[in-house]
């Protein structure tokens, strides 16, 4: 038996998701127009944007039974909520250590991040965060520079 | 055939000796600490593999992928939390009996079930390998337009709690595969005006981003929670007696996991819970099951590593990943410049050999391993998230960097990791991604050169018997999948699998 619309409690999240792919797909399918090729089609050929195209339909497709079953309440998706704030602070800190990374080399910002990161995630016990801070960076550069000899901008001046 | 086996005994050199027991401690290490899985580890070892002899880093990688699925099982019996989603069934008989003080006795079955598991595939794949690749030679354009067809509604099966969603990731990771230049007029698709990417999305990074950033948010609100060893004192290892009750259920239990690994995308986690069913319907005392029954840690082990080992059969014979971590290793295999699929027989024999000495091996290694350091290597469970994932961030960081001496990649792998994370919180499975990546560039080349050949009439299909045959069972699976949307809501606890 159908749930009523009023008791479905998901059925918003799965038509969100179905909304969020069709976006995603229709994108897609806009940028398809710039590399369609004449040429080919006129030669028996698929299109570059044929193949693509016919991927897109299919999942257009997907959204559309998603949506079907968001609305007859036969979906039941049960989604995971995150800890945004912690999640958000995670993000962030890890785009802040490539930021760093980029700007000051790969290895001075690591002390300051594994120790801020770990700190965040509840680490408290300072002779673990002090092995981090300092053991991390040491086994980077023994195992890409001295090891595998990988050209890495470790350093400012690199 | 021949060359197949002179190559097994002259591979064994110290150096694949030494790979295959690093790979065994790695992926042992790895399995045993929770939200770790094989994938991840893989993706993690990508940059170390690129800079490797390419035989050794598919020793290493294979090695690692069997050991991590016998790893996941110490922390189901000592910590009662399985660490990868196909160790999930051994904590139903695992932790009783650790909690009954018998924990070295389950450690011991496992490892025993895990090595017979695994070198039964092992066996399998050596004999069945080459004669599905034999057959694969004869296979045209046609024939792989449908065997990728095959593979790609397998994925489906994926997603056991969701086909749907299974479907829908692996056509995303089939567009993916769309990204870069078009092999027949070469114009750029997706690319975005980013030179990177140019040549197609790079799988390095975007493997690394899919399952090691987005594992790395997941944790970020799980970080609080600490596995606890059992307090249950470990005993021995368990008696001859014991091991020749449970050998029966071994020996079916490797049938079944080697069928199941063979078929494309059933992986480790379907067979191990389709095997602890099937020994618990047929025992003669099924009601000791879930209460402490060694045969319950029998059957499931010996499954999924036997899965694991028959996975490799369609990756190696047909290039059609087993499962996403065999998708992995396809992918890492193509980019350290081996073609998986009937010609690596013909033109790589030795290369198969060593891979088939280093597997064999890799199940001794963690046979003995398993034996006689299983309590050591649970201590790694306890290991703080906190103190664990800002390590495994920046080598993330770095090893993608050292890939391709850019910060678009890494850039690149940021972005995947948001995608993955997203998706894993709607229950999407990664792996499917990935497989779906690994097929869209076969599927699309086999579907243009289908086209020339027909002249576009896709109707001549009829007469290529083999195509026909695949097709079918691709509609097949792809019938029952969408039938059993209907039952989405009723499966709804089945463990997503990532393996």
């Amino acid at each position: 038996m159908a749930v009523p619309p009023r008791n479905r409690p998901f059925a918003k999240a799965e038509m969100a998701e179905a909304l969020v792919l069709l976006t995603v797909v229709a994108g897609f399918y806009l940028v398809t127009f710039r590399f369609s090729d004449p040429l080919l089609t006129m030669e028996g050929i698929p299109s570059p944007a044929a193949i693509p195209r016919l991927i897109l339909g299919m999942l257009a497709a997907s959204a559309v039974l998603r949506m079907w079953l968001a609305v007859t309440g036969r979906g039941g998706a049960r989604f995971e909520t995150p800890d945004l704030p912690r999640v958000g602070a995670t993000a962030a800190i890890a785009i802040a250590y490539v930021v760093a990374a980029a700007w000051a080399g790969l290895l001075l910002p690591i002390p300051v991040f594994v120790a801020g990161l770990a700190w965040i995630w509840g680490g408290r016990s300072v002779p673990r965060l002090a092995a981090m801070a300092l053991g991390v960076p040491v086994f980077v550069w023994v195992f890409f520079d001295l090891l595998f000899r990988a050209q890495l901008p470790l350093w400012p001046w690199n | 055939m021949e060359n197949l086996f002179s190559g097994i005994l002259a591979a064994l050199s110290w150096q694949v000796v030494l790979t295959a027991l690093i790979g065994v401690v790695i992926g042992i290490i790895v399995g045993a600490m929770p939200g770790l899985g094989a994938i991840v580890l893989i993706a993690l070892l990508l940059p170390f593999l690129t800079m490797m002899d390419p035989t050794l880093a598919i020793v290493l990688c294979a090695c690692a992928y069997l050991a991590d699925v016998y790893g996941g099982a110490i922390t189901a019996i000592l910590v009662n939390t399985p660490s990868t989603p196909s160790a999930a069934a051994m904590t139903f008989d695992g932790y009783p009996l650790a909690q009954q003080g018998r924990a070295g006795e389950a450690l011991g079955v496992a490892a025993i079930a895990s090595a017979i598991g695994g070198i039964f595939s092992l066996f399998v794949l050596v004999l069945a390998a080459p004669l599905l690749s034999r057959v694969a030679y004869q296979f045209g354009p046609p024939e792989y337009l449908a065997l990728t067809v095959v593979g790609l509604t397998m994925i489906a099966s994926i997603s056991a709690s969701s086909p749907l969603r299974g479907i829908t990731a692996g056509l995303f990771g089939v567009l993916l595969s769309m990204i870069g230049v078009d092999i027949t007029s070469g114009t750029e698709r997706f690319t975005l005006g980013v030179p990177e990417l140019i040549e197609g999305l790079d799988f390095g990074p975007f493997m690394i981003g899919l399952f090691a950033i987005s594992e790395l948010l997941i944790q970020a609100t799980r970080s609080r929670t600490v596995a606890a060893m059992t307090a249950a004192k470990l005993s021995g290892l368990p008696s001859r007696a014991s091991v020749r009750k449970v050998l029966p259920t071994i020996a079916g239990s490797s049938v079944l996991g080697t069928a199941i690994g063979i078929l494309p995308a059933a992986g480790s986690t379907i067979a191990s819970f389709v095997a602890y069913s099937e020994t618990q319907r047929w025992s003669r005392a099924p009601k000791f099951f879930g209460r402490g029954d060694l045969r319950g840690v029998a059957s499931t082990e010996a499954a999924n590593n036997a899965a694991a080992g028959g996975s490799f059969v369609p990756t190696l014979a047909l290039g059609i990943p087993g499962s996403g971590t065999a998708a992995m290793i396809l992918g890492i295999m193509i980019m350290v410049g081996l073609r998986p699929g009937p010609m690596l027989f013909q033109e790589q024999p030795q290369f198969l050999g060593t891979l088939f000495a280093a597997l064999l091996v890799a199940n001794v290694g963690f046979l003995v391993a398993g034996l006689f350091g299983a309590r050591y290597f649970a201590r790694f469970a306890t290991i703080r998230p906190a103190y664990l994932w800002p390590t495994i961030f920046v080598l993330c960081v770095v090893g993608t960097y050292s890939l391709h001496g850019s910060w678009v990649v890494v850039a690149v792998m940021l972005v995947f990791g948001v995608v993955g994370f997203a998706m894993r919180l709607m229950r999407y499975p990664l792996a499917a991604i990935a497989m779906g990546l690994i097929l869209g560039d076969l599927f699309e080349e086999s579907l243009l050169q289908t086209a020339i050949m027909f002249d576009g009439d896709f109707g001549l299909m009829v007469g290529r018997p083999i195509a026909m045959v695949l097709l079918a069972v691709a509609t097949v699976t792809l019938a029952w999948s969408l039938w059993s949307i209907a039952g989405d809501r009723r499966r709804g606890d089945i463990p997503a699998q990532d393996e």
